[in-house]
């Protein structure tokens, strides 16, 4: 169950006004960077198949500098991920939505906030000197860096989404977030880091709780705006 | 804005600062946590006596609700002034009162979790009385603070609250039976705390300095629980900091441990930067503040990645 007011085209259109606002390139389910992104990951993350990261899979890349040229370290599909962000883009940071994500409202929501999490982490980090190019090395190099540093947070932002709008449980979005999580080669220690964050989210998210800060907030804010019903903590 | 110097304190519960004499030197403060009774000044003159000249005078605060729902805010008003006298009567610099309602966060209309906006308004009245008062009976001789949970409880009055004192202790408790909480878990646990509090922020209820990495943010750790690593981060992540609960709740080795590290740390780089500093150091790469264990390792010819493990720790205790 969705929330009232919450149609495709709503959601598409806060998608394209936050990525005008927070100042990244929105990239479409069609785009022909999207073909070498997913081949890309895909060939990173075992787990997945090239089908299913070109359907299912959202990725946020770094735009510029030392970002950059961390990602070309990678083995393999550097060249290639670098190459996109280089010549391809505009320096900005790039947000491909998948197929999945980008037909249901919902799940685009829920979408936005995720990676709008990690083009803020990719903002923050860019303020330090190397930050980026750090901040990528510990994504790529770190499991626990990987889960507290970017996708723990983020999963942390679209839980709020799942619930607020979706009518989902707390319980069953962080069951839905842990899942998802294991998904990024992680170890003990970033298994442990994982299931804090989201066991944080959980309680922020259960009755008492009340609302928390980031994305989330700011894509439920830009919603409600235009007409979906959100209930008033979080607008 | 009036704050506290910069220091390490640990509070004493149920029992004697001067019967810790080695706890104690590791002190730049003690917090006594006592109701507010005739052995305060006791618990006071012993600490003095054993070296440390800086007290706070913390005392548990649930009571108080049950006082308000019997007799109402006239003599929450003059449990405030008493309150005050008692910590002036010690010379204690400041005065914290502990709202924490039940560990588990369920809510209770016996302490200071409300189970809903009635009850948080109720509470809302409460805290204004007896923090009110308590405020104006210290006069500016001693800061006023408080203490709760960092997560559940936000269905407190933060207004009525934390627009009355001068200091917010969030206890930042991750610790749980059978497991340590390293570095990482426990920094997670705080940079959550901050977006908890962004909202309220935001809507203008809670002053912005009241977040951690800000002014009249001192987070209070756990001395159990935890690896040495995450609390010598977590003693130099703000001006002032404490550890509960000494000799309770408290794991001796590792709280020592942490304390020895943090005060060499603390002294050779200080403690973290908020991100506007004055000094015009750059943030690090979680954006908030540039962190005084980064600086520590940079000195001290170690990898710099704010991760306080065995080699900074080897480091900091030779």
């Amino acid at each position: 169950m969705s929330a009232r007011g919450l149609t495709l085209q709503v959601a598409r259109d806060v998608a394209h006004a936050r990525a005008a606002t927070m100042g990244y390139e929105l990239v479409e389910p069609g785009d022909p960077r999207q073909q070498i992104v997913a081949a890309c990951v895909a060939s990173c993350v075992k787990a997945w198949s090239y089908q299913d990261v070109l359907q299912r899979v959202s990725v946020t890349l770094p735009g510029s500098g030392g970002a950059v040229d961390a990602l070309s370290l990678l083995p393999e599909v550097g060249p290639a991920l670098s190459l996109i962000a280089r010549v391809w883009g505009d320096g900005r940071t790039q947000v491909y939505y998948s197929p999945a994500a980008w037909n249901d409202a919902l799940e685009l929501a829920t979408t936005e906030a995720h990676e709008e999490g990690h083009v803020e982490q990719i903002a923050k980090a860019a303020r330090a000197p190397l930050g980026t190019l750090r901040w990528v090395a510990g994504y790529l190099g770190s499991p626990e860096l990987r889960v507290g540093g970017a996708e723990g947070p983020s999963y942390a932002q679209g839980m709020a989404v799942q619930v607020v709008l979706g009518g989902i449980s707390p319980a069953d979005a962080a069951a839905r977030a842990r899942r998802a999580l294991e998904s990024y080669a992680l170890d003990d220690e970033g298994r442990v880091l994982a299931d804090a964050v989201v066991s944080l989210a959980q309680r922020s998210l259960e009755p008492g709780g009340g609302p928390y800060g980031g994305t989330a907030r700011g894509v439920l804010r830009e919603l409600a705006a235009r007409g979906v019903e959100v209930p008033e903590p979080w607008r | 804005m009036i704050l506290p110097a910069p220091g390490v304190g640990v509070t004493f519960y149920s029992g004697a600062p001067a019967a810790n004499p080695e706890v104690l030197a590791l002190c730049d403060f003690a917090c006594i946590h006592a109701p507010a009774g005739r052995q305060v000044p006791a618990l006071a003159r012993d600490a003095r006596a054993a070296g440390c000249s800086r007290l706070w005078l913390a005392v548990p605060g649930n009571y108080l609700v049950g006082l308000g729902h019997r007799s109402g805010v006239h003599a929450l008003e003059a449990e405030g002034r008493r309150l005050a006298r008692a910590a002036l009567e010690i010379g204690a610099e400041v005065l914290e009162v502990n709202g924490e309602g039940r560990s588990d966060g369920a809510a209770s209309r016996s302490d200071w979790s409300p189970e809903d906006p009635t009850e948080t308004k109720e509470l809302g009245t409460f805290a204004a009385a007896v923090l009110g008062a308590a405020r104006d009976e210290l006069r500016g001789h001693a800061l006023l603070s408080w203490t709760s949970h960092d997560l559940p409880g936000f269905g407190l009055p933060w207004g009525a609250i934390l627009g009355r004192v001068d200091l917010h202790s969030p206890q930042h408790c991750p610790a749980q039976k059978g497991r340590t909480v390293g570095q990482r878990e426990l920094q997670a646990r705080v940079r959550w705390s901050r977006l908890r509090w962004e909202p309220l922020v935001e809507r203008g209820i809670v002053h912005a300095d009241f977040q951690p990495w800000e002014a009249r943010w001192s987070p209070y750790f756990q001395a159990h629980g935890h690896a040495p690593g995450a609390l010598v981060w977590g003693l130099s992540c703000a001006p002032v900091v404490r550890l509960w609960a000494c000799p309770g709740s408290w794991d001796a080795a590792v709280a020592l441990e942490a304390l020895r590290a943090a005060r060499k740390l603390r002294s050779a780089v200080g403690y973290d930067f908020a991100t506007l500093h004055e000094s015009g150091k750059p943030v690090d790469d979680v954006g908030y503040h540039y962190g005084a264990v980064k600086r520590w390792q940079a000195q001290a010819g170690l990898v710099v990645d704010g991760i306080v493990g065995p080699l900074t720790m080897k480091s900091l205790s030779t």
